[in-house]
């Protein structure tokens, strides 16, 4: 019988409600009173009061992305036939599908008037992947960029810039920064050549930012599905540009010339 | 007969001499220590651009050489009196060269990157933030979960069960 976790920092774990019955052997998440999430290999169900509200199709769906305002919810998925579903989380249905079938990383701003999202949109060889930021109420693309030579596995929005940070993964993670209202790329912070994953493998990475150093911070979860269980998580950290700076004057040295 | 008019040295002296003053500056060309050449952003994003401004580029087609230490960077104008170099994909200090109508400026620039690489507890599944982006996450260890800051570098675990074989990701809430 699957069991749902429900925790916070503060709340300790209850079990499921008894109606949730189905398999989901990757995540459970409450979207909302009463509303739940459960995804497994395949596929994504929701429950509303004990009714299902919605089968999609959606591979490992591992991972949840809200809204700052809980209205929204987008499951994060290697293949989302269908294209990937952002999701009413009150209700339990889709508000909109995102231009892509597989969407790894999402960030929405903080007053949910965007959406941005990395993912593919098809599967062909060949194909770069795409960023888009679209109208979080309605789903229009609002800027798209179809030329990321590579995927981006998780992405943070800087709260003090207008920039966004996505996190590119080989054998080390780098952080590609793009502006925030053009999607054009503005740089990007890689380790040196000896600062890898572990196993010389990256695994599950994700990005976070502390605005007070200005710093960023990459780690590789090598753990997933207990295939590499007790491998350290690898931690990089980064220098990010201070969100705003003062010009530098050059100084006049020569002028024989 | 040209040729052998050149090799008389003192001749050949002398034209060189009117080649030379036809090529070289103008006096009044030359770009005045007055006029304030700036970086807007002398600290940057590898593989990014670094923006520079000055009066002196309005109204002319010439661009300035510039050059990070030892690195010639690719100059673009963006607008009048905005030019932008091409930074190269690394990170460190470096010491900034501007050439321009005969004239050197000098500054520094630091490009971004890595601090450091850490380990810390075995973690399996996707962390959740605790707020979008924030560096203090909850993430599922192997038989429980566990608070995990990732900029103190502490890790507090927490009296709540997981195991991977029941779902592969903390679900949040």
């Amino acid at each position: 019988m699957p069991r749902a976790w429900r925790f916070s920092p503060t709340v300790l774990v209850t079990d499921s409600a008894p109606y949730l019955t189905g398999p989901a052997d990757r995540m459970w998440a409450q979207l909302a009173p009463g509303t739940w999430l459960g995804t497994a290999h395949h596929q994504i169900t929701i429950f509303k009061d004990g009714q299902v509200t919605l089968r999609d199709q959606l591979e490992e769906g591992e991972r949840a992305v809200f809204s700052p305002d809980r209205s929204l919810a987008v499951v994060l998925t290697t293949i989302a036939a269908y294209h990937v579903p952002v999701l009413l989380t009150a209700p339990g249905t889709i508000a909109f599908r995102l231009p892509l079938l597989s969407a790894e990383a999402a960030a929405f701003t903080p007053d949910v008037d965007t959406l941005f999202a990395a993912g593919y949109n098809a599967f062909t060889p060949g194909v770069l992947s795409r960023l888009v930021a679209v109208d979080a109420a309605t789903g229009a693309v609002l800027v798209q960029v179809d030329s990321l030579s590579r995927q981006l596995w998780d992405m943070v929005l800087d709260p003090d810039a207008p920039w966004l940070y996505g996190v590119e993964v080989a054998t080390q993670p780098v952080v590609a920064v793009f502006d925030r209202h053009t999607l054009q790329s503005l740089g990007r912070i890689r380790p040196p050549a000896t600062a890898n994953c572990a196993l010389l493998l990256c695994g599950q990475v994700g990005l976070a930012i502390d605005r007070v150093t200005r710093s960023a911070y990459a780690f590789d979860v090598k753990g997933w599905g207990a295939s590499f269980d007790g491998t350290p998580t690898a931690v990089f950290r980064f220098d990010l540009v201070p969100a705003s700076q003062a010009p530098e004057i050059l100084s006049p040295i020569s002028s024989s010339k | 007969m040209a040729v052998s008019f050149l090799r008389t040295p003192a001749i050949r002296l002398v034209s060189l001499s009117g080649l030379l003053v036809a090529c070289g500056r103008l006096p009044g060309d030359v770009l005045p220590d007055s006029i304030d050449v700036s970086v807007l952003n002398p600290v940057a994003w590898p593989a990014g651009k670094l923006f520079i401004v000055s009066s002196a580029f309005r109204g002319r087609a010439d661009l300035p050489a510039i050059r990070l230490d030892t690195l010639q960077l690719a100059v673009t104008r963006v607008n009048d009196s905005t030019v932008s170099a091409d930074l190269p994909d690394t990170s460190g200090g470096f010491q900034l060269r501007l050439e321009y109508r005969g004239a050197e400026r000098s500054g520094s620039v630091t490009l971004v990157g890595f601090k450091g690489r850490t380990e810390t507890v075995a973690l399996t599944g996707w962390p959740i933030p605790t707020a979008p982006g924030s560096p203090i996450l909850i993430a599922a260890a192997e038989s429980n979960l566990v608070r995990l800051d990732l900029a103190a570098g502490s890790v507090k675990e927490l009296p709540i069960a997981h195991t991977a074989t029941c779902a592969i990701s903390p679900g949040p809430s």
